[in-house]
């Protein structure tokens, strides 16, 4: 007993003085994080004024610029914290002004570092900076061995603005060490309209179907008529994977021309893919030309449950006459009824959203 | 002397905000919140506001529609641009129905949004 | 016969505070592990790209499940967070569950419902009878289902199942408020691994005293009430530091009710919440993992330490005490419901490390320290207790208890720091300590109380909390 009673009060002291060391600690970060604050913010203030100045391409603007390139660190965060809010030439203005600052020397420089975060950290300050230079840099990111940090480097990518990371990004949705498409396709988007060729090319000659479908997602959010050929092409094939081809589908719905209404149509009619029905009857409410009002109300009549709800749904989008014809299955008893009277009270008209004034 | 009224809760956009259009020659305000923003729309009656949407206490687009519902014919008219990180289609159209007069998203260029201040403004109110 | 007692006596105050020691320094282990990795998150922070997440159109909609009994205290400040959310695509599904307050009165009100057709996406089995379906005419996108109740949270939740549109459902309690942000934190891991995340789970925080204003969490503040300190406390122990640890242990078991993210097919699947179970979230969590890890589908529950829902704990002793019991209750529920999976290495983690953890240190924690804490009493009474030796047990237990929590404080001071003021910081540090001496002995008899009500089978009571509402700026600063 007497070895237990020294060990207890052994360690009753080195616990007690744990906690002792524990308490002086949080009381001397207390005391220093609010003068750290104070000063912070001191700083922040007397800087703001110069770097706003320094965005302006007068002579005061080169001035403040001047001025900056000497300015304390604590400049770096400030430009760091706007660059994400900002575009066009005032962004890149403050791009500049890191560059100059060895900022973005040094963030190049972390692309390699030990802790992932710091390398995800870099790759988001280089995609902010966007500095051409650094394209290859963040594309060899791609392939980290750490998930967040792909994550970070295909969203550094759409953010620097470098058309040729379209291609890599593409190919990095499918490998053993891979970017989710919500990501990758982000960044394709960040990219913007200079991209498409790139897409159109990853739907013709895909070097996966993932990238064959986020091709087709994309295309379709571009709304790129050019695409249209080659998304009826997809959605046609029956040999393609049910995710192609609802996406190809989504996507016609979309670009919104009426050409796409007679492959959506028979893409409608495909009992055995659930999920291509729905796309296609959503996809038909968004043209909404006679023809493809004509088919969705049909379905609402005649079809199963399983697509008279999406149909019925997208009826009540698709315009005033949309509206109409789905109205006249509203006073049926029965599931068709309900369906009609379900998405006519679901999806109220734009116009009808009174935006309620607040007390 | 016009005078623009600039609602955003962070402050470095707003500050940034004010600083351009106060380069054009306008007198500006900021105010941090919408509800505090609803105020002084209708106190100062400024020629324009510049409004984010996602703020505390009240936000942008309850900000916008009280401001059309208000009884004083200077502050239900006044152009509002909406200055926003909310990007999808169906936010521009609550933005608009809810009567904004212009729709910018976030990340913006201060320069565009300058030029879409001008625009909403009678012509020869600023002198950019 | 004396000297026989006397050795009993001993040996089960030795092994009492033997399991005392044991089941602290997890816990301490727990929270430096989950501290790490709290550091380690932290540093991201900013690089996430959250804005991206945000902007993005592919950002799958999120349908926010709130089922409301008698909330009429803080409904509308929990409406207003949750519409505020900066997430691009939401709905949310308020299910009015019973109330016989004046709960949808104001929500019909503030944001002018109308009656709907429903539109049901799921069949979920719900034995409450739904009454009516109301949509907001503001332009929010808000549904209210009127049902009646059968006193659990699980059927409303259900209902509203069978009403969600998105592939993402996010379960919120009407009497907790979410940060903007905090969706979009929850949702990211479903962006950046898909094919594995099936629930996602935020930070809890105690609510009580904290500034609001229209749901918004202004500025947080501590309660004056030393129980719900010493709650503020426990929460950041177990519902941050903890479950932080569990999560990348890959060993989650517990996604919290108040603030929690899955994935519709899958919840649907397993047949939406355990209408039996009083812990319905944790039996979501574990039920999701068995089912998918049996079908052989990789699965994962990721937590965010950082997220942060703030929720309005108990004020009072009494419904503290029902409520603890309700979750032991529920938890001695779980473990016997998926008894097969403790200890199976076929369930991975979950099998292997959290299962038993939660059986032997959560479950029959209380049994232990309510048995050790009579023995002594005992002991004294026969005068077979030294003074000093019992004085040295106490006071080691005591001090590697008052450790972990000033652990728990000190780790909030260094990376979140939500406490401005250093004396909610001295309070809490202060709470940290208290909570060892008469807070954990009562918890454990709370616990014990839950534990024999599933012993002996009685029926689940799911009683409901007292509401006070969310103080607001312009009130005074506590009420």
């Amino acid at each position: 007993m007497t070895t237990l009673t020294t060990a207890a009060l052994v360690a009753t002291l080195v616990l007690t003085g744990a906690v002792l060391l524990l308490l002086a600690a949080v009381a001397v970060e207390h005391a220093r994080r609010g003068r750290r604050l104070a000063r912070e913010e001191r700083r922040r203030a007397e800087l703001t004024p110069l770097v706003y100045a320094a965005l302006d391409d007068d002579e005061d603007g080169a001035a403040a610029l001047a001025r900056l390139e000497a300015a304390p660190a604590s400049l770096d965060d400030l430009v760091l914290d706007l660059l994400p809010q900002l575009r066009g030439a005032d962004r890149a203005a403050l791009g500049r002004l890191l560059a100059r600052r060895g900022v973005v020397t040094r963030a190049a420089a972390d692309l390699a570092a030990r802790a992932p975060w710091r390398r995800g950290r870099a790759a988001a300050l280089l995609g902010n900076a966007a500095d051409p230079g650094q394209t290859d840099a963040l594309t060899a990111l791609l392939a980290d061995r750490a998930p967040d940090v792909r994550c970070a480097a295909a969203r550094a990518l759409g953010k620097a603005g470098d058309v040729r990371a379209a291609g890599p990004l593409l190919r990095a949705l499918a490998r053993s060490r891979r970017v989710p498409a919500g990501v990758v396709g982000m960044a394709l988007l960040d990219l913007g309209t200079p991209v498409l060729p790139d897409l159109r090319a990853a739907v013709t000659d895909p070097p996966s179907p993932a990238a064959q479908a986020l091709a087709a997602d994309l295309l379709g959010l571009h709304g790129d008529v050019e695409a249209l050929p080659l998304l009826l092409g997809l959605v046609a094939d029956a040999r393609r994977p049910a995710a192609v081809r609802c996406s190809a589908a989504t996507a016609l719905g979309r670009v919104g021309v009426p050409t796409a209404t007679p492959a959506l149509g028979a893409a409608l009619a495909q009992t055995a893919v659930p999920a291509l029905r729905h796309a296609a009857a959503e996809a038909l409410g968004r043209i909404g030309d006679d023809d493809a009002i004509d088919l969705l109300a049909a379905t609402v009549a005649g079809g199963d449950d399983a697509v008279r709800a999406a149909c019925a749904d997208a009826l009540a989008g698709a315009g005033e006459e949309g509206r109409a014809r789905l109205a006249a299955h509203a006073w049926h008893s029965g599931r068709v009824g309900e369906a009609a009277r379900a998405a006519l009270s679901n999806r109220p008209r734009p116009r009808d959203a009174r935006v309620r004034r607040a007390a | 002397m016009t005078h623009v009224l600039v609602v955003d809760d962070d402050p470095a956009i707003a500050s940034l905000v004010a600083f351009k259009i106060g380069r054009l020659g306008a007198r500006v305000s900021v105010e941090s919140d919408g509800e505090a923003g609803l105020a002084a729309a209708r106190q100062l009656r400024p020629d324009l506001v510049v409004l984010d949407w996602m703020m505390p206490r009240m936000n942008g687009l309850e900000v916008c529609a009280a401001l059309r519902a208000d009884a004083d014919p200077a502050v239900a008219g006044v152009p509002v641009i909406l200055l926003t990180a909310k990007a999808q289609e169906s936010d521009v159209e609550r933005g608009f129905v809810a009567g904004a007069t212009d729709y910018v998203v976030k990340p913006f260029s201060p320069r565009e949004l300058v030029s879409r201040v001008t625009a909403a403004l009678p012509a020869g109110a600023l002198t950019p | 016969m004396r000297e026989a007692l006397t050795g009993f006596v001993t040996t089960l105050n030795w092994t009492v505070l033997g399991y005392v020691l044991v089941l602290d320094t997890s816990m301490l282990l727990l929270v430096l592990f989950g501290a790490r990795r709290v550091v380690t998150n932290l540093r991201w922070s900013g690089a996430e790209g959250l804005d991206r997440v945000f902007a993005s159109p592919l950002t799958p909609g999120v349908s926010v499940l709130v089922p409301a009994h008698d909330e009429e205290a803080g409904v509308l400040d929990t409406l207003a967070a949750v519409l505020s959310q900066r997430y691009p695509l939401l709905e949310v599904v308020l299910v009015d569950d019973g109330s016989t307050d004046r709960t949808f009165a104001l929500v019909a009100e503030r944001y002018g419902l109308t009656p709907v057709t429903p539109r049901w996406t799921a069949d979920t089995v719900v034995e409450g009878r739904v009454l009516s379906v109301h949509r907001a005419t503001t332009g929010d996108p808000l549904t209210v289902v009127r049902k009646t109740s059968v006193k659990r949270r699980s059927d409303a939740l259900n209902v509203a199942l069978n009403l969600a549109r998105h592939p993402l459902v996010c379960m919120v309690d009407a009497d907790s408020l979410l940060e903007p942000d905090a969706l979009l934190k929850v949702a990211r891991p479903f962006i950046e691994d898909p094919e594995h995340v099936v629930g996602s789970g935020g930070v809890i925080r105690t609510a009580n005293a904290a500034l609001t204003d229209r749901g918004a969490v202004l500025e947080p503040r501590l309660s004056r009430r030393w129980l719900v300190r010493i709650q503020a406390v426990e929460y950041l122990r177990s519902f941050l530091l903890g479950r932080t640890t569990w999560a990348d242990a890959d060993a989650l078991l517990i996604i919290s009710g108040a603030f929690g993210l899955f994935r519709r097919d899958a919840v649907v699947e397993v047949g939406g919440l355990d209408p039996r179970s009083l812990a319905e979230d944790a039996e979501l969590v574990v039920t999701l993992q068995e089912h998918l890890r049996r079908a052989g589908r990789p699965s994962r529950m990721v937590f965010v330490p950082e997220t942060v829902c703030w929720t309005e704990v108990p004020e009072t002793w009494s419904v503290l005490g029902r409520q603890r019991q309700r979750w032991s209750h529920g938890l001695a529920q779980l473990l016997w419901k998926h008894r097969r999976m403790v200890g199976n290495p076929r369930f991975g983690p979950v099998g292997l490390l959290a299962l038993p953890f939660f059986l032997l240190f959560e479950l029959l924690g209380p049994v232990v320290e309510v048995l050790g804490l009579v023995s002594v009493v005992v002991a004294a009474v026969l005068g077979l207790l030294d003074p000093g030796t019992a004085a040295l047990m106490v006071a080691v237990a005591l001090a590697l208890g008052v450790l972990v929590s000033t652990a728990v404080v000190a780790v909030e001071e260094f990376t979140f720091h939500r406490y401005r003021s250093g004396a909610d910081l001295r309070a809490l540090l202060l709470a940290g300590a208290v909570e060892n001496v008469g807070y954990r002995q009562l918890h454990a008899w709370f616990r014990l109380r839950g534990l024999l009500a599933a012993l002996t089978r009685r029926d689940p009571v799911w009683t409901a909390m007292p509401r006070t509402g969310f103080t607001t700026a312009v009130a005074p600063a506590e009420a």
